[in-house]
């Protein structure tokens, strides 16, 4: 891996947690952008195969996303949709929420400003 | 009307994008902005390297793509010189967000900047402009 690569891979730090109640946690932190995006895309992909289409993901320390990262979770939650699933965005931050609005995405998407409005999507949409 | 200007080299690799956003910020908070109007700016100028280098990058041995910055009275310019093929940067569809990821960036651009200007230069260069207004009109 180049010196450059490394440094990207640095700034995009992504954790899966797996809850009792079935939920994927996966948290994003850093940037989420076109020298990152596959980073992401890898861990969704794997958590769909795997038949996780539950999933909450905390966007609460990702400081940047381009239309990369948003190509990644419009990918990511149509899938999850197409399985019966469903992905809550966990309290984006201003920047992120954003990009979110500028695309239009603020009513596709399922937003959750605490753990308990995500989980409560989950409860209202159980699998 | 005074106009400061930044001139930026950018290498054509995605791993330097990070390099890029926080040069761009550098600038702007020279003279302080909204917060939205600077995150918009940052993010209109990513979108467009980005796209040149996933989209413009099929001759090996291309020079960097060059991003100048102007602050003119009330305005943020842009200008993102490159070497590559022609492409219209005007296309303002809304992305159907069920079925494709195609031209998100684009989108994002029409969105994030206030004025989009585009010229295809004789010699083989594209010119991109992106302009925000940083006074309420």
């Amino acid at each position: 891996m180049s010196n450059a690569k490394r440094n990207e891979a640095e700034r995009l730090h992504v954790g899966v947690a797996y809850r009792p109640d079935g939920v994927l946690l996966i948290t994003l932190a850093g940037y989420l952008d076109a020298g990152t995006f596959d980073v992401a895309e890898k861990v969704l992909e794997k958590a769909l195969d795997e038949g996780h289409c539950r999933m909450i993901v905390n966007m609460s320390k990702l400081t940047y996303m381009s239309s990369a990262g948003v190509g990644v979770l419009l990918a990511a939650i149509n899938r999850a949709r197409s399985l019966g699933g469903e992905i809550a965005l966990l309290k984006p931050t201003p920047a992120v929420a954003d990009v979110f609005a500028l695309i239009g995405m603020s009513k596709f998407c399922k937003f959750a400003d605490t753990m308990e409005q995500a989980e409560g999507i989950f409860r209202a949409h159980p699998s | 009307m005074s106009v400061e200007r930044k001139r930026l080299v950018v290498p054509r690799s995605v791993h330097c994008l990070a390099k890029l956003r926080s040069d761009v910020r550098r600038f702007l908070r020279l003279h302080p902005m909204r917060w939205r109007d600077e995150s918009r700016v940052v993010l209109a100028v990513d979108e467009a390297v980005s796209n040149i280098i996933i989209h413009n990058n099929e001759k090996s041995g291309l020079p960097p793509i060059e991003v100048e910055l102007r602050r003119v009275d009330g305005a943020v310019e842009a200008i993102i010189r490159d070497t590559g093929s022609k492409f219209n940067p005007r296309k303002k569809w809304p992305p159907r967000l069920t079925r494709d990821r195609k031209h998100l960036g684009l989108y994002i651009i029409s969105k994030a900047a206030d004025e989009v200007r585009y010229r295809f230069i004789a010699e083989g260069y594209n010119e991109l402009t992106l302009v925000k207004h940083t006074k309420k009109r």
